[in-house]
């Protein structure tokens, strides 16, 4: 017999811009990709909308387009987040899907590069329904104080293992000095969050250097044994051109060193990127190079990502950056099939537009 | 040998640039002359027609920044009304002779042409003294008037180019594009029309919803409104036949229009006190009307036969806008010193906000605008502002946004609020709404002129509209 894992063959099925430079609202750069699923089937496709320029700082909106035909057709963009004109403006950020509340949660940063602005804050967003409408935005910083904290860029998870189970966690990172990975965690449903594992950078809280220690943007995903992997940006080469892998096996508690391992199958030119468990199968997609942000690729593993098949599918051998996967978790043979795969592209380079892809996981059989 | 001569004078041509004949040199009003150039002067058309115009550069960066060419409405009143009372460099103060720096001045950020158009308006004039025209006439010589501007000033024909306007401007500006828009030698970028005349239909029937939800209306002619100009939910307060109807409208528009609103700003008070429909001022007679409401009213079409009978009796008639005050802008360009300064022609007529002669002798001949904007759109690389100050009702926002929405472009932008900055942080402007390379905005309390009413908030919209920034 042959288990459905083995037949797993992904094929581009579908893929649309979501999003280009220049385009919708006369924004100029359009960055960081999230996607979610949500608890009514509904697909939600999140970025930052940099207002005046391509670069990190600087006024943004945060862009939605929401999807209700598993990505076939997307409503037009709504501006649900606003920063007018900061310096230094909002920063995505974590997706966070609250199965246990139906709410669909959106973490982000304001002033994450204290630039002409002090102290930093981590706000969030909540969506009671299905990303229709959005709360006002609610500053989290009397919670988890003004250390800077960029969440994601990616989803959060809800735990589904005891003891923890309907926890909320987000993983992210520091500023440049105080880097690493940080996890917030929230036992209420969004309403309290405190913080929770830490990989700390080494030497913490000063300057780097070239191949430093310097764990960066992160994309947990929940194993079926109830561990948090987290899959990290390795940013200043340590050890490796390679991603860092680091396990959690408390619920987000803690990040011991000893869960630490390189990965290096997973060559990376220093990005985010995207992690997805789906039915016993591990997802991972990245821009497959040790130098350049070009070769956006989609790898699987059948082991928790002890090892990668050998075969791996390019989505876009072009300039391509950031990248965040999902699926959604209906029962239907269909939510079975695909994954959604949301990521930065381009022809010169990597951050001219969004692309959204549908993968059949079947070979399109 | 000929044509070496040829060449060799139209090379001299090209290079001389700014007229500077035209060049005001020396402003009355102003504490210290501006640091940036002006020049006014006559832009001569069709043979006989010699239109007005008035040119502040730009405050930083004069030849790299975007050209804006800005027409008022009526039809016939003049936009040097934009320039001393709603976006010029300086504004005329109420002593109608001192003029203060605009810190909103929209030449801070581009060159701006006012053009007093057509023949007849403010100082333009025509050799012949005939002022009757329409709609087509008006776009082709204010086409040909542009086609001028640039052979005085070659040197910003290369720039970006945008027609803006207000008003009847919204019958102005997309016809005057229809035109400019074939020409490759016009850098042509986009449009923007402020409270602009899109539809008289839409208009009319927006205004209705707009005054009776703004509580201008009481329940019992709201109630007859819907049993004589409604069927089936579908109301037709525009071009309706039932006499009950127009009569019930003719009610509402005097109470939008005569019973002392000010119809540009209903939460403005109306400057001089609630006026009379017509005055008379020693054997000259004012009037108030400029005839773009419910055209095709029967009530309103007897007024206006009545209106043209008393002007074609009366020596001097002036045309008003109701609830504005144009003393100041008219003791200040009547003012001899003045004149001579903008180089004013002596065949020029003396200076009146709008001209009644050209007003009431004017051919509309389109009804909406829906086909010049399809064009614009059409050719996919201009950009369309429609903006809005929403508590105007000579061209109401509601009116405007059904326009817009009729033209079914693609939604890019979902409708949702803009922000700007004040001493007070971050406020909303208003909404915005965006289609492709189109956007509906409205600038929340404001009237119809807008930069008057809102300037910060005016400015901080045009220099997104000019620099393709998000609203």
């Amino acid at each position: 017999m042959i288990t459905p894992d083995s037949q797993i063959d992904p094929l581009v099925y579908d893929e649309q811009l979501l999003w280009v430079g220049g385009g919708a609202g006369q924004v100029n750069t359009y960055r960081i990709p999230l996607l979610s699923f949500t608890p009514r089937g509904s697909l939600l496709a999140f970025s930052e909308a940099r207002k005046g320029s391509s670069g990190d700082i600087g006024a943004k909106f945060i862009a939605l387009r929401r999807s209700t035909d598993r990505g076939a057709t997307w409503s037009p963009t709504s501006f649900i987040v606003d920063d007018g004109s900061l310096a230094d403006g909002l920063n995505l950020g974590s997706v966070v899907v609250d199965e246990q509340a139906d709410t669909v949660i959106l973490l982000y940063s304001v002033c994450f590069h204290r630039y002409h602005c002090s102290p930093s804050s981590t706000m969030m967003v909540l969506s009671a329904d299905d990303g229709l409408t959005w709360c006002p935005p609610r500053n989290l910083s009397t919670q988890l104080g003004v250390k800077s904290f960029a969440p994601g860029p990616g989803f959060g998870i809800q735990v589904n293992a005891t003891p923890a189970v309907g926890r909320l966690v987000v993983c992210g990172h520091g500023t440049l000095d105080g880097n690493g990975v940080f996890c917030v965690l929230s036992d209420d449903h969004g309403l309290s969050w405190r913080y929770g594992a830490m990989l700390k950078s080494i030497p913490y809280n000063q300057p780097k250097k070239d191949l430093d220690f310097d764990p960066d943007e992160c994309q947990p995903v929940e194993l079926e044994d109830g561990s948090i992997v987290v899959n990290a940006r390795n940013q200043n080469n340590y050890h490796c051109r390679c991603r860092m892998v680091v396990r959690s096996t408390d619920g987000g508690e803690t990040l011991p060193l000893e869960n630490l391992v390189f990965d290096t199958t997973l060559v990376d030119p220093a990005v985010a990127a995207g992690a997805l468990q789906k039915e016993g199968v591990m997802f991972f997609t990245n821009p497959a190079s040790t130098q350049h942000r070009v070769n956006l690729t989609l790898r699987w593993s059948l082991t928790n990502g002890s090892s990668w098949e050998k075969e791996a599918v390019q989505i876009w051998a072009g300039p391509s950056g950031y990248s965040s996967m999902t699926s959604l978790v209906g029962a239907t043979t269909e939510d079975k099939k695909y994954i959604y795969v949301i990521y930065e592209k381009g022809h010169k380079t990597s951050i001219e537009m969004v692309s959204f892809a549908k993968i059949h996981l079947y070979g399109g059989r | 040998m000929r044509g070496l001569v040829l060449c060799f004078l139209l090379g001299t041509m090209g290079a001389t640039g700014a007229p500077d004949k035209d060049e005001i040199k020396s402003l009355p009003g102003l504490k210290k002359q501006p640091s940036f150039k002006q020049y006014s002067g006559y832009l001569d058309v069709a043979g006989n027609k010699h239109l007005h115009y008035w040119f502040v550069e730009a405050q930083k960066d004069p030849a790299s920044s975007p050209v804006v060419l800005w027409l008022n409405g009526g039809p016939g009143c003049s936009s040097l009304d934009g320039l001393l009372t709603e976006h010029g460099p300086f504004l005329i103060q109420d002593d109608g002779t001192s003029l203060d720096y605009n810190p909103y001045a929209w030449n801070k950020i581009a060159n701006v042409v006012y053009l007093e158009s057509p023949a007849g308006v403010g100082f333009s004039y025509s050799d012949d003294k005939q002022y009757t025209t329409n709609d087509t006439e008006v776009a082709m010589n204010n086409y040909l008037a542009l086609k001028r501007f640039f052979q005085l000033f070659p040197e910003y024909s290369k720039n970006k180019f945008f027609l803006t306007g207000e008003s009847y401007g919204g019958i102005y500006i997309p016809t005057l594009a229809e035109h400019v828009m074939e020409d490759r030698s016009i850098n042509l970028q986009g449009i923007a029309v402020g409270n602009g005349m899109s539809s008289y239909e839409m208009n009319d029937n927006s205004l209705v919803y707009f005054a009776y939800y703004h509580g201008l209306l009481g329940s019992r002619l709201w109630t007859d409104l819907q049993s004589y100009c409604c069927k089936n939910g579908t109301c037709d307060f525009y071009d309706n036949k039932n006499p009950k109807c127009s009569k019930n409208l003719a009610e509402v528009q005097y109470i939008v229009y005569q019973s002392g609103l000010n119809m540009y700003n209903l939460y403005a008070p109306c400057p001089g006190g609630v006026p009379p429909k017509v005055r008379y001022e020693g054997g000259h007679l004012v009037i108030h009307d400029l005839g773009n409401h419910f055209v095709r009213n029967s009530w309103t079409a007897m007024w206006t036969e009545k209106l043209r009978g008393i002007a074609s009796v009366h020596e001097s008639v002036s045309l008003e806008p109701p609830c504005t005050n144009s003393t100041p802008s008219t003791m200040y360009l009547n003012n001899p010193y003045v004149r001579s300064a903008l180089h004013i022609s002596p065949d020029a007529l003396k200076w009146a906000v709008c001209s009644a002669e050209v007003n009431l002798n004017y051919g509309r001949l389109y009804m909406d605008m829906k086909s010049q904007y399809l064009k614009l759109l059409g050719a996919l690389k201009y950009r369309v502002l429609v903006y809005n100050g929403d508590v105007d009702m000579a061209c109401n926002f509601l009116g405007d946004e059904w326009f817009v929405e009729s033209l079914q472009q693609e939604v890019q932008v979902k409708r949702r609020t803009w922000l700007y900055n004040t001493a007070d942080g971050q406020q909303v402007g208003g909404f915005v709404k965006d289609f492709s390379n189109l956007s509906f905005l409205t600038v929340k309390g404001s009237g119809h002129m807008v930069p008057s009413d809102k300037p910060a908030a005016a400015f901080t919209m045009f220099s997104r509209f000019l620099n393709k920034e998000p609203y």
